[in-house]
């Protein structure tokens, strides 16, 4: 029982880690940024080659959160941003952005997938009779440092009270005087850092492949709407419930419908709370 | 003295409407200048120009003998150029202390009242620290005007800020916007359909009708023109 919370846990944290740059993204340009599957999945390959190539797997790692967030800068800079005064073409604009990125990915490094070896693979870390792998446990706490200091800046600094004032009202925050390029970009890229630690953090335990982000992706989506859009907290209080009900419902009942549990869990949430878990009012970071 | 804003021959088109047509004036520091014309005049995309929100088809505005048009909103507010909207935008989660604190960083050295000062004298004693989306959308219009007065505007420009106001309301913005213009020597421009309100208030009108300039001159002259009372006033 506790074994199968603590992978919950795990998956959770890597719900979370996407769900948060989705959400971000979200809550400042009103994106449904489905592009974010293909961040994820460039990072990993980059994280993968530097590997092959002999880098350290740290040094390898931060060359796939760099990847990842020059991929993901480059998305709002020739997309994303021209089409900022026309929202409804934005889910497009987004497939669109995730096909020829998944695409990239098939044509540079081929269909099948590949793992990756790091120091961390052959370490158990236990305690209290629960075990598990180094990478999730690195994973774990690679997170939460992230999230944390995600909040800090959001909360704390000029520069995030801005992102927070984008989010709640795009003309308000123009009307101060609110660089607003400037914020969009600054979401994307820290939605590219999330989606970089987020691949260094899946490749090892599952396989680097063009579609490998394509399910954590949706996971996020449901995570997203239940935290209420635009909400970073209700994101990584979502990444853990769901990944805490996939991984019961994967354990007790059965593992082939891991992903259904939380598309029942997102039917359910929207039926009785349509606002999501935080009652969203409307779009907000905070 | 030279002018502090200059206005000069500025035309807006959108696609092939002029919705402003080469429009010319000045405005001193510390003046109150009111807009008034029909609706579509153009009255909105004079301010969006002004604002730096919309870029002009051509002519130029000046602020202190430095071009401050075609250059983005927030380099204008930069410069000392704040406006206030049509409709209400606020950070509705936010309490207006908050807003506030925002609007003050962007005031690079120049002068701005106190919050307590500002809510003094906008009649929003006792809701600064409220959440702004459970304010009366009367004192959501106060509070938007408030965060535009601590960007520490040098040009302020209020579009139709007194709809939904009672008169009591209206009068005390006012009075509020008056002392902008004397104690902080701020330039205003004010657009409003609320005679009441803005006559007394202006130093000189300008009206617009089509996009250009039909009339300008002091409240009395404005009230008395024949072409303006055809086009406009007469309608009320
Ligand atoms: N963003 C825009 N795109 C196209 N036309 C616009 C836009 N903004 C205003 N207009 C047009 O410009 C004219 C002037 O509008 P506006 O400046 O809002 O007038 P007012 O504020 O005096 O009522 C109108 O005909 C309006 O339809
Ligand atoms: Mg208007």
């Amino acid at each position: 029982m506790i074994q199968v919370l603590v992978n919950g846990v795990f998956l959770g944290c890597l719900f979370a880690v996407v769900a948060v740059g989705l959400t971000l993204v979200y809550g400042v340009m009103e994106v449904p940024n489905f592009a974010h599957a293909g961040v994820i999945v460039l990072a990993a390959y980059a994280t993968w080659s530097a590997s092959a190539a002999g880098l350290p797997f740290a040094l390898a790692a931060l060359v796939g959160i760099a990847c990842g967030a020059a991929v993901s800068v480059l998305t709002e800079v020739v997309a994303y941003r021209w089409i900022i005064d026309n929202p409804a073409a934005a889910p497009a604009v987004a497939l669109g952005l995730m096909l020829i990125l998944q695409n990239t990915a098939l044509r540079l490094f081929g269909g099948e997938g590949r793992s990756m070896d790091t120091p961390y693979d052959q370490v158990l870390v236990e305690f209290g009779g629960v075990s598990l792998s180094g990478v999730k446990v690195a994973l774990v706490v690679l997170a939460v440092l992230a999230l944390t200091a995600l909040h800090l800046i959001l909360s704390r600094t000029s520069l995030g009270r801005a992102m927070r004032a984008v989010a709640q009202d795009r003309g308000a925050a123009a009307m101060l005087g609110i660089p607003m390029r400037r914020q969009y970009t600054l979401a994307f890229l820290i939605a590219g850092l999330l989606a970089g630690i987020a691949a260094v953090a899946y490749a090892p335990t599952f396989q680097v492949s063009p579609y490998m982000a394509d399910e954590v992706l949706l996971s996020a989506f449901v995570v997203v709407v239940v935290g209420g859009l635009g909400s970073v907290w209700g994101a990584v209080a979502g990444g853990l419930v769901l990944g805490v009900v996939e991984g019961l419902g994967s354990a007790y009942l059965s593992s082939a419908y891991q992903s259904a549990f939380g598309f029942l869990l997102l039917v359910l949430i929207l039926v009785l709370k349509p606002g999501g878990l935080r009652g969203a009012t409307g779009r907000r970071v905070a | 003295m030279s002018a502090l804003l200059t206005v000069d021959r500025v035309v807006k088109r959108f696609g092939g409407v002029a919705a402003v047509d080469g429009v010319s004036f000045t405005l001193d520091a510390g003046s109150v200048l009111g807009l008034i014309g029909p609706n579509g005049s153009g009255k909105t995309t004079l301010l969006g120009v002004l604002a730096g929100t919309h870029e002009p088809t051509s002519g130029t505005v000046t602020l202190d003998g430095k071009v401050a048009s075609g250059k983005g909103a927030h380099r204008a507010v930069h410069a000392g150029i704040a406006r206030t909207f049509q409709t209400t935008r606020l950070f509705g989660s936010w309490t207006l202390r908050e807003g506030l604190r925002l609007a003050h960083g962007e005031r690079r050295g120049r002068q701005a009242w106190s919050d307590d000062r500002l809510a003094d004298l906008l009649g929003l004693d006792g809701l600064l620290d409220q959440p702004c989306a459970s304010l009366t959308s009367a004192a959501q219009r106060l509070a938007m005007i408030a965060l535009a007065l601590a960007t520490g505007p040098r040009v302020l420009l209020l579009d139709e800020p007194a709809v939904g106001m009672d008169t009591a309301e209206a009068a005390a913005l006012a009075d509020a916007v008056r002392r902008a213009a004397d104690e902080l020597d701020v330039a205003v421009v004010v657009v409003d359909h609320n005679m009441q309100f803005l006559m007394p208030l202006a130093d000189t009108v300008l009206v617009m009708a089509a996009g250009a300039v039909l009339a300008e001159g002091t409240p009395e002259q404005i009230r008395a023109d024949e072409a303006v009372i055809a086009s406009y006033l007469g309608e009320a």
